[in-house]
């Protein structure tokens, strides 16, 4: 027998994986050779026997034994002995037109709806004594129930509001959607209700509109804030702020949404599009395409009925922004979701391996694959240790810590208070997406950690650069990554880091109450 | 204006593939008339309605100017049925008077028109792609593609495009009258159904267009040389020019792993076939049995062995004898093979 097919079969392996051969007491490779191949049972756990038979159909015909044939002959030519799968094919694998999606998202409406005059009670009574005006604030689903980054900003503007005097109302779809919902009118749409915080029920949005137009009599000041349109009837917002005529519009560039169904760009959810016309070829292949077509022109339509105030945490988003919607907005300002600043020099660490963390999900939009195949890498690599940051466990090797952090909004500073506590030296940010803002690449920094940043992930890079260039690189490609940890550079990168302050911005309220005390 | 028809071929198994190939036509040259050539008879109960198809005409074997044809039909598996009509088909639909025409295979997809095409059809007869259009880098891609070339024939005859002249018809004329007696699977015989023929066509014919452009017939065969890439404008390309349309040869687990094989670690040729089995599934109509062939069978169903069909075809007494071999029972070819053992 050849002396390579002996060393490539794994007798250990065949053992474990197949208790009847070891029962039977039988010499495994010979087991394997006259008959364990034919039953599709595998070498090692590098070679799949079925898979290469499937692939290579002349050695199927032969009658030839695979695994034989891939020792001496296939993998000299390249023949791959087992089927390698990408994350990126997984992902596209579950690919899935988000009208098709949406049918698993349908829940019951609520038995008890509220009135119009019930609403407008509940309204004047939480201005008793007084109160500024009213912010009616619409986004996708009910962010004191759900955590999330618009949730956390939402709710962080309703307390600023509430603390300058203002009565926040907000609304969301009643059947939250992927997508937006069918053409309806005001007296067609359910919205789930808080008013300053506090659940209020459900009603048809005309209900709310007739309360709000009645309670504007007595309390005029009033402001449309438009977070997110997901689940919403653009039209049915129209026909809402048509009637309440609001002393202005707001509408947030949180992600993508109002550009694509798919609101962080992500083509067939594997890569970043930049999203191009709607009737191009790659829209025509990606499964957000015919999503797209549908709703982006009633989007325009929103746009030109509204004309809000486009609000825009990065310049950098704006600018995106800008150049793909295909229409100029009267007014656009960028008003950032806080502010950072250096507070002091990071005291130095004690030798010891450098911490190297991943902070938010594990997605692979967020980049996590990347994060991974790092580990992968260099999972038995003294010089490092690796930790995920973030709400739940991914499934991941046991060389990867695991602290568990939820930034909502009584805990707005978690994330960077774990990263800090951590002590996180470094936190890879390679997020696919085009970062509208990037809280991450700011929590890394507040929490003494240096950033290492995917180049063209939007705002994370700028966000980085213009606070703490020396605190963060910014590198090209994957290839560029794993060069950077196989090296030796990166304790010097480590050396001179700073501890910045964090300070959140009051979202809306920053520009409103500037704006128009 | 430029009359343009073209074909496609299929059973009615694959009749889910030849809608996605219309869809995709229709999209890019609406002007075209579409013909689908059937080499099939319906399962029971179902029914084509060309009404809601995006066929204009529909082409059957059974009008075939082929005499004894039930013989003739019996002789060929699926496959080599459904190559060996190509050729006369598309005489008879030059007969029409078309301009030119473009046969494809229904496992296509077009990604953007194929104007070319019919503008190199102005000063040729034929056009003809090439499966390789670079030499293969590594030995497993020279035993697979290059090699199998050599057997396979040099062109993809997924496509082909011929030109309503005295040579063009010459061309169909020659191909159809080989693929009458010649299309069948038999390679160490040199025969690869309707394929191998055309690789005697440039040398026959002094027009026949080979059109280089890496953007048409794109597959897992050529498909390490002409990577898919996703531009920034929205545009898709196959080896750096834009993806005129892909073949897609398999779409089961094993056609994946093919392509996987040639797709150097690249995932974007995966959306191409994401996108394609919805596309699929969206065409395919209930009432037709997966792998329905109505001449795959003998009237009693019992499936019938390629080796009986190579033995048929090759002895004229049993052609003469039997010459509805698709018959069962007392005196039939099935019965005289159940008896020859």
């Amino acid at each position: 027998m050849h002396a390579a097919l002996i060393a490539a079969f794994d007798e250990a392996y065949y053992l474990t994986v197949y208790p009847d051969v070891a029962a039977a007491g039988v010499v495994p490779l010979l087991h394997y050779l006259d008959e364990g191949w034919r039953e599709g049972r595998n070498p090692n756990s590098d070679f799949d026997t079925r898979y290469y038979l499937d692939t290579n159909p002349e050695v199927a015909a032969s009658g030839e034994c695979p695994f034989g044939h891939y020792v001496m002959h296939g993998m000299a030519e390249g023949r791959p002995g087992k089927r390698r799968v990408s994350p990126q094919r997984i992902v596209i694998n579950g690919a899935a037109d988000p009208r098709e999606q949406s049918r698993h998202w349908i829940r019951p409406m609520p038995p008890r709806l509220e009135t119009a005059d019930a609403l407008l009670s509940t309204l004047d009574r939480s201005v008793e004594g007084g109160g500024r005006g009213l912010i009616l604030s619409l986004s996708h689903d009910d962010y004191v129930e759900v955590v999330g980054g618009v949730q956390n900003c939402v709710g962080d503007e309703q307390r600023i509001f509430n603390a300058a005097g203002w009565s926040y109302l907000h609304l969301c779809p009643a059947q939250p959607l992927p997508l937006l919902s069918d053409q309806l009118r005001p007296d067609q749409f359910y919205v789930q209700m808080r008013l300053n915080g506090e659940k209020i029920g459900t009603a048809l949005l005309s209900e709310v509109t007739t309360a709000v137009r009645t309670h504007r009599d007595r309390h005029p000041a009033f402001h449309l804030v438009v977070h997110h349109l997901y689940g919403f009837s653009p039209e049915a917002i129209v026909g809402a702020a048509q009637a309440l005529r609001p002393n202005s519009t707001v509408a947030w560039i949180h992600d993508y949404f109002t550009l694509c169904v798919n609101p962080p760009l992500m083509r067939n959810n594997v890569e970043f599009c930049g999203a191009p016309p709607p009737d191009s070829q790659t829209c025509g292949v990606c499964c957000f395409g015919r999503e797209r077509r549908n709703q982006t022109g009633r989007i325009a339509a929103f746009f030109k009925a509204l004309q809000p105030i486009i609000l825009s945490p990065s310049a950098t988003a704006l600018d995106f922004w800008r150049g793909k919607i295909g229409f100029n907005p009267p007014d656009a300002k960028v008003v950032p979701h806080g502010r950072i600043r250096k507070v002091a020099d990071l005291p130095a660490r004690p030798n010891r391996p450098i911490r190297v963390g991943f902070a938010g999900m594990a997605a692979y939009h967020k980049g996590w694959s990347t994060f991974e195949e790092l580990v992968r890498r260099h999972r038995d690599d003294d010089r490092y240790a690796f930790v995920h940051l973030g709400m739940h466990r991914a499934p991941m090797s046991r060389k990867v810590d695991f602290v568990q952090v939820s930034v909502s909004s009584g805990r707005r500073d978690a994330m960077m208070r774990a990263i800090r506590e951590a002590e996180i030296d470094i936190i890879v940010q390679w997020s696919l997406c085009y970062e509208t803002f990037s809280f991450t690449s700011y929590e890394a920094l507040a929490g003494g950690a240096f950033v290492i940043a995917r180049k063209d992930a939007g705002n994370v890079w700028p966000a980085v650069s213009a606070t703490a260039p020396d605190q963060g690189l910014a590198l090209e490609d994957e290839a560029a990554l794993y060069a950077l940890f196989a090296g030796n550079a990166l304790p010097a990168l480590l050396a001179k880091r700073s501890v910045y302050e964090f300070t959140l911005g009051g979202i809306t309220a920053d520009y409103l109450l500037e704006a128009r005390p | 204006m430029t009359k343009i028809h073209c074909f496609t071929s299929v059973s009615f198994s694959y009749l889910n593939r030849a809608r996605v190939l219309a869809e995709t036509v229709k999209k890019y040259h609406p002007d075209w008339t579409l013909w689908l050539g059937l080499s099939d008879e319906p399962p029971p109960g179902f029914e084509l309605d060309l009404e809601s198809e995006s066929f204009d005409r529909v082409i059957r074997v059974q009008d075939l100017p082929i005499p004894d044809l039930r013989s003739w039909i019996f002789g060929h598996n699926v496959v080599e049925l459904c190559t060996a009509v190509k050729g006369e088909m598309l005489c008879m639909i030059l007969d029409e008077g078309p301009d030119k025409v473009v046969y494809l295979d229904p496992d296509i997809a077009l990604f953007r028109d194929i104007s070319p095409v019919i503008e190199a059809l102005e000063t040729s007869a034929v056009v003809l792609t090439p499966h390789l259009l670079k030499p293969e880098q590594t030995l497993h891609g020279i035993l697979d593609n290059e090699i199998g070339s050599l057997k396979h024939g040099v062109y993809n005859l997924g496509f082909i495009a011929v030109r309503n002249c005295p040579e063009g018809r010459a061309a169909a004329r020659w191909w159809a009258d080989r693929l009458r007696s010649f299309c069948h699977e038999n390679v160490p015989g040199g025969l690869f159904t309707d394929q191998r023929w055309c690789d005697l066509m440039p040398a026959f014919f002094p027009h026949v267009h080979i059109l280089r452009d890496p953007g048409y017939n794109v597959a897992c065969w050529n498909l390490s040389n002409r990577p898919i890439s996703f531009e920034p404008d929205g545009e898709i390309f196959a080896d750096e020019v834009p993806l005129r349309f892909f073949h897609f040869t398999k779409v089961n687990t094993v056609g994946e792993a093919v392509l996987e094989l040639y797709a150097g670690g690249r995932s974007e040729v995966f959306e191409l076939l994401h996108w394609y089995r919805g596309r699929l599934s969206d065409h395919t109509s209930g009432g037709i049995p997966g792998g329905w062939f109505a001449f795959g069978s003998y009237e009693d169903g019992t499936p019938i062995p390629q080796e009986h069909r190579i033995v048929y075809r090759s002895r004229a007494d049993l052609r003469s004898h039997f010459p509805d071999p698709f018959r069962s029972g007392a005196d039939s070819l099935q019965s005289w093979f159940a008896k020859s053992g």
